[in-house]
């Protein structure tokens, strides 16, 4: 059996240190993670893949936790990927989200991985949807995706996952701040966090207010109380059951499939332009921008046109 | 995407003298590492479990409560157990230099003592990234 073979067979029977071993090649763009996946890519597409996203400090990984609790009661094997940033300066990265899911570290039926953003801007790790695809196939039924902590415009989980949590907390700000596009509307389900706190009634009447026409289910948790845990997790497995029965997961999924060509494509792409130039004529390039000799769009087209395009 | 190293911080067993592994875990997050860091209060189980799927290249324990002895030692063990052998293990905190010989022997690959630059540390960590995979030796046997 070819060695991608065998790992895949380890993997299927959900060896954790298998698994463990295959997202660090998947992490490292090793040519490995290439061929497990592409043995991989026809058993996955069971799991329900799940982002849960919000500004930092709102509580996702506490309630990433408490929501594997549940799902771990109602015997669902679950697996979890953290993303935290890259330093945009030293490279290195502070990964602190495993810390409050630890009550899971001991039971088989949970996997954890951190993942650092490694220079992705979307709130997502490049590789995340590699990381996901392996741990569906590896036979977890829900795969917890938690983005960094994300600001007004880091909207990329929505193109990976079926069901996006988006998590605000109360006094977060007022009615404009939630007129505003981006964050909020990528949810499927708005949770207010941390509902023990003055003003989550405001703030679930503001939210009521501007997505309660749009049918979005608004939810209270508090998740180191276990707060409404229960409800979030049914309300998860309805919208999951809503898009299999619309028979929308079939569109999401061709959502899924273009958007993640589209960025292997843009990647591949300037790693060949690169290649076919070399590095030292984007420099040579990019020197005549910073001296004013030319702008950098007539650079790009000028590139473009030596490389034969 | 390049290979990075990445490295678990903790600090085991009931101790909750924090302060110099949090300056470690950042010292090395600002050296180009990627540190998973688990905070006080974790027992050798929790340690190993987490490292497993993590697949970090080492683990490093503060420990300032004198049961470095008894606590490096199950986790060696239980890193046997899994045949996660090819990971590191290092420490630090207020260790005598008779129990750093013996836990050297026992299979750890360096204990920081106060006063060592933080330097030394993100060198030594980065030292291991790269030459693991090749590594099989079970540290026992060192």
């Amino acid at each position: 059996m070819s060695k991608a073979g065998e790992v895949v067979k380890r993997l299927r029977k959900g060896d954790a240190r298998a698994v463990a071993r295959c997202l660090t090649l998947i992490e490292n763009g090793d040519p490995g993670a290439r061929s497990i996946l592409k043995e991989l890519h026809s058993r996955s597409g069971r799991a329900h893949i799940v982002g849960v996203t919000g500004a930092p400090g709102t509580g996702k990984s506490t309630l990433i936790s408490s929501m594997t609790a549940e799902l771990r009661r109602r015997k669902k094997r679950v697996a979890v990927l953290t993303v935290d940033p890259t330093g945009p300066f030293s490279g290195g990265a502070l990964l602190g989200d495993r810390i409050r899911m630890r009550e899971h570290f001991l039971d088989e039926g949970v996997f954890i991985r951190s993942l650092a953003t490694r220079g992705s801007t979307g709130g997502v790790a490049a590789s995340i949807r590699d990381a996901a695809c392996l741990l569906d196939a590896a036979g977890n039924e829900i795969v917890l995706i938690e983005t960094i902590g994300v600001g007004q415009d880091q909207v990329q989980v929505k193109d990976l996952a079926h069901t996006v949590v988006v998590i605000v907390i109360p006094r977060m700000g007022d009615e404009i701040q939630g007129m505003k596009a981006g964050l909020l509307e990528i949810a499927d389900i708005l949770v207010i966090n941390k509902a023990d706190l003055p003003g989550a009634d405001e703030a679930a009447e503001q939210l009521r207010g501007l997505f309660g026409e749009s049918g979005v289910p608004i939810l209270k948790t508090a998740a180191l109380e276990n707060v409404g845990v229960g409800q979030l997790i049914d309300t998860l497995e309805e919208h999951y059951g809503k898009l299999q029965t619309e028979r929308e997961r079939g569109r999401t999924g061709l959502d899924f499939s273009r958007s993640q060509l589209l960025s292997l494509l843009r990647d591949r792409l300037l790693d060949r332009l690169v290649q076919r130039i070399g590095a030292g004529s984007i420099e040579a390039w990019a020197e005549k921008v910073a001296e004013r000799r030319l702008d950098a769009h007539t650079a790009a087209e000028k590139i473009l046109k030596s490389a034969g395009f | 995407m390049a290979k990075k190293p990445r490295v678990l911080i903790a600090k085991i067993g009931l101790d909750g003298h924090d302060r110099g592994v949090k300056i470690v875990a950042r010292a090395l997050r600002d050296g180009g590492i990627e540190v998973i860091y688990l905070g006080i209060h974790n027992t050798p189980e929790e340690i190993v479990s987490a490292a497993m799927q993590e697949d970090v290249d080492a683990i490093g324990l503060s420990v300032h409560s004198a049961a470095h002895m008894t606590l490096f030692k199950e986790v060696l063990r239980l890193l046997r157990q899994r045949r996660a052998t090819g990971m590191v293990l290092f420490g630090g905190g207020i260790i005598p230099e008779e129990d750093i010989r013996a836990l050297k022997k026992l299979g750890a690959k360096e204990i920081f003592t106060p006063g060592r630059p933080r330097q030394e540390i993100i060198e030594f960590v980065k030292s291991l990234s790269g030459s693991r995979r090749q590594k099989t030796k079970r540290p026992a046997s060192r």
